[in-house]
């Protein structure tokens, strides 16, 4: 790991984290200095990330050289008795995992305790692995957990697997995939994994007719459903208009349902009457601004191919460069986002670009463009999309407005 | 009061060890020593800081510097231990750290530890020693392990301290007189009136607290005298005094009219200037606040919550004079001084229960079944009043008359009345 310049990755502990911080009715008890969970619970509701419960136990020197965990004990005794909560997640902080504190037994040894809750160890890869693997390893524990006795929908129905709080935007993504794949097959939207959800819609994650996987963290969780309630999963995330038609057609084929042909032809209407007058002057712009005409898009790797795949499709742009910002997930397209690369990027004056707040800062360029993690502003569900045809419109106004401002 | 038999009284409490959660789950806590470091590392022109620990300690704290306004002149960085450090150490890798930042052009770099080197005990304060003359950079180890303190306030004094120990030895005295605890700077709150008195006699005032510069500490030990005006300055002082034969006046912790009329009289005779006289108006009339005070508020219980940058002990020793009673004090930090103010409460006959309060929700209930007369400091109780609470946290950076009278006008303004469950509540 080393020096870092400038933001590094997400450890694997809050990957887990960030996973968890968005389900209602549970809470998450990370034993360990409260330090962390201080700075955690505020930037996870900077990006707009709520329902989930979260505690921190503290620890101190005599907990430490004594092995004392009784803190935990306490904590779980205050939350699942005075607060009422019945479902705890209990993750460990750096502390705990270098002095091997055993949260798998100790949930074991306090159930008994506590016969009226669920007590849910998690383990989060030590201090070798990233946020990915934290996510990944989360939300296959959350699929192998928490269903129960699932019984299939009359109705076609969804889950979509993979909004955590780590990819900017996430809810307002999550809410578009759900309103497109809702409208265009009247299919029931049964859980998102996992913002905006709830222990009880986690509890119905086998019911659906189909898993919608958006990250490729989500996909080990995706082949357990397959696997334990035989249920398909589609990878991808829809972005711009022919990408969107594209995914909706994968989702067709994988569930023999035709999509409802007027949503779909009204939907691309509306987006192409609000993108064509700005491909008129973009367009434009990038012919007569050869210099301009490069985008660099830097932030998680199933993003950035995707919003460059809908500057190709809308706008002329002559060159697209992709980085992705967790090392493990850099590929011969995909450079990993370096501090080298970073700089460099900065001192580009010419060009559009997106990526994180950080990164925006350092190049001096519009916060408007932010397309990834981590910002220190206040977000919200209610933000405009990336994906579907209205993250397309989106993305075009984004790409256009900068136009207007280096005009 | 099933709820707080786990908490200890005053008279048993020796350190922050022995104080305790209110509630045991912290919802979410205190902000840990390394980011109040940071903070204030960040702030001082000059100063630039390496954080050594976890992802966690990095990723989240970089919003810190970012809002730094020091420029480009320093460099804050994070130092990442993998699983083969935190078994094996990671002196190697911290000096490649410390002399890449050295050839960047860092002036000055905090060292801050954060939890993980803390606990595997690598000794940074040696390599440190080992490797300065190698660099140029003067090189600061701060150890902030979490897990050694309650709260986020030694990452304030130990810097601060740290800082101190920059401050170069000066044979002959000059005029100044060091303002620990403020910034000149500070437009939000206002200047104390003692500073501005003495700013008007053009004594010349450096001021050592966030947005100094490095060089500010480093030439800090000419002056004849340090005005102390936050607790974080404390062992900053001590230590000053100790090893620069600075003496000290400590401001912040007085509220008592004599007490007050006495401090100003030595910095009057210390700085040949005339302050009595000009305070002779402002000292009748708190004195006149303060006697009336006592019928008012004689007997009446209180909770002391978040009271922000004010020492809390002292704070209670000056109420109860007054015939206050504490019934529980919450304490982020038990300082040195603390033991006097300890023992003084003591002698008083109180002996709140000492607590710490780090979950807003869960504490309201706890709070609003001991039915106190008032709750001093923030709370959750912000909405409905009950028990009132006595906003202080604006009384940062300030001191005197002036805040004793605000203080007293609060408390006595506060209507004690329509409890549910009458007045003076008990345990």
């Amino acid at each position: 790991m080393g020096l870092y310049k400038t933001v590094p990755p997400l450890s694997g502990r809050m990957g887990a984290l960030w996973c968890l911080s968005g389900i209602a009715d549970s809470a998450v008890i990370e034993y360990g200095c409260m330090g962390h969970m201080a700075y955690g619970r505020t930037f996870l509701h900077r990006m707009g990330s709520y329902g989930g419960h979260l505690y921190s136990t503290h620890i101190g020197e005599t907990d430490i050289a004594m092995g004392d965990t009784s803190r935990l004990s306490r904590a779980i005794e205050w939350v699942s008795e005075k607060e009422g909560i019945k479902t705890i997640f209990l993750l460990p902080s750096s502390v705990p995992e270098v002095i091997g504190v055993d949260l798998e037994a100790i949930a074991q040894e306090l159930s008994p305790q506590f016969p009226d809750t669920v007590l849910i160890p998690f383990t989060a890869g030590g201090f070798d692995t990233w946020g990915d693997k934290g996510i990944e390893m989360t939300l296959l524990k959350l699929a192998e957990t928490l269903p129960d006795n699932p019984v299939r929908t009359q109705k076609p129905s969804f889950n979509i697997i993979g909004s955590c709080a780590d990819m900017f935007r996430f809810q307002a993504d999550a809410s578009e995939i759900a309103r497109l794949v809702s409208g265009a097959f009247a299919m029931e939207h049964l859980c998102t994994m996992t913002s905006r959800t709830s222990i009880s819609k986690l509890e119905h994650l086998g019911d659906a007719h189909i898993n919608l996987v958006i990250r490729r963290e989500g996909e080990a969780a995706a082949k357990y459903l397959r696997q334990r309630y035989g249920t398909p999963y589609l990878m991808g995330r829809p972005y711009g208009l022919e990408g969107t038609l594209k995914w909706l057609g994968q989702i067709e084929v994988q569930c023999k349902i035709k999509a409802r042909e007027s949503f779909v032809r009204r939907e691309k209407a509306e987006a192409m009457e609000q993108i064509e007058p700005m491909q008129t002057v973009l367009t434009r712009f990038l012919r007569v601004h050869r210099e301009e005409a490069r985008l660099i898009l830097a932030g998680h790797a199933d993003v950035v191919p995707g919003i460059a795949q809908c500057a190709r499709e809308l706008f002329e742009f002559e060159k697209i460069a992709c980085y992705c910002d967790n090392p493990g997930m850099g590929s011969a397209d995909i450079n990993y986002l370096t501090d080298k690369v970073k700089e460099e990027i900065a001192a580009e004056q010419k060009g559009f670009l997106m990526g994180s707040q950080e990164l925006l800062n350092m190049a001096e360029r519009e916060q408007s463009l932010q397309i990834s993690a981590p910002d220190y502003l206040w977000h919200h569900a209610y933000e405009p999309p990336f994906v579907g045809f209205r993250g397309a419109v989106h993305l075009a106004s984004l790409w256009t407005n900068e136009m207007m401002r280096k005009d | 009061m099933n709820d707080i038999k786990h908490l200890k009284c005053l008279s048993a409490v020796r350190s922050m060890s022995s104080i305790r959660q209110l509630t045991p789950a912290a919802f979410p806590g205190n902000h840990c020593p390394m980011h109040t470091a940071l903070s204030l590392g960040a702030r001082m022109k000059g100063m630039s800081t390496l954080v050594i620990g976890t992802a966690e300690c990095s990723y989240y704290s970089r919003n810190v510097p970012s809002a730094s306004r020091c420029g480009e002149q320093v460099l804050h960085w994070t130092y990442l231990l993998d699983s083969r450090e935190i078994v094996f150490g990671f002196r190697d890798g911290l000096i490649d750290a410390i002399k890449e930042m050295d050839r960047a052009g860092a002036k000055v770099i905090l060292l801050l530890a954060t939890c993980v080197p803390e606990l595997i005990g690598e000794d940074i304060e040696s390599i440190c020693h080992e490797i300065q003359t190698e660099v140029r950079a003067r090189l600061i180890h701060i150890p902030l392990g979490n897990f050694k303190c309650g709260s986020y306030e030694p990452g304030y004094w130990k810097t601060l301290l740290a800082m101190g120990k920059l401050t170069e030895k000066v044979q002959g005295r000059k005029t100044t007189v060091n303002i620990l605890g403020r910034s000149s700077l500070e437009s939000h709150i206002p200047m104390p009136e003692l500073i501005i008195l003495l700013k008007s006699y053009d004594v010349p005032l450096r001021f050592l607290a966030p947005d100094s510069s490095v060089e500010d500490f480093i030439s800090a030990g000419d002056a004849q005298l340090n005005i102390i005006l936050s607790p974080f300055m404390n062992p900053l002082a001590e230590w000053m005094a100790q090893v620069h034969d600075i003496p000290f006046l400590s401001l912040h912790d007085i509220y008592d009219v004599k007490e007050i009329e006495n401090a100003y009289l030595q910095i009057e005779q210390r700085l040949g200037i005339k302050i009595g006289c000009k305070f002779a108006e402002r000292l009748k009339y708190t004195r006149k606040i303060q006697k009336e005070a006592v019928d008012r508020i004689s007997g009446l219980q209180y909770i002391s919550a978040d009271i922000g940058a004010l020492q809390p002990l002292p704070l209670s020793v000056f109420l109860s004079k007054l015939g206050m009673e504490p019934v529980m004090i919450h304490m982020e930090e038990f300082y040195p001084s603390d033991v006097k103010w300890k023992k003084t409460l003591i002698s008083l006959e109180k002996n709140p229960v000492i607590c710490l309060m780090l979950n807003k929700q869960g504490d309201r209930p706890l709070i609003e079944a001991m039915c106190p007369d008032m709750v001093l400091g923030d709370w959750d109780g912000r909405g409905e009043a009950r028990p009132p609470m006595v906003q202080l946290l604006d009384l940062y950076g300030q001191i005197g008359y002036e805040r004793t009278v605000t203080i007293l006008r609060r408390i006595t303004d506060m209507p004690t009345e329509g409890k549910g469950e009458g007045k003076n509540g008990t345990l």
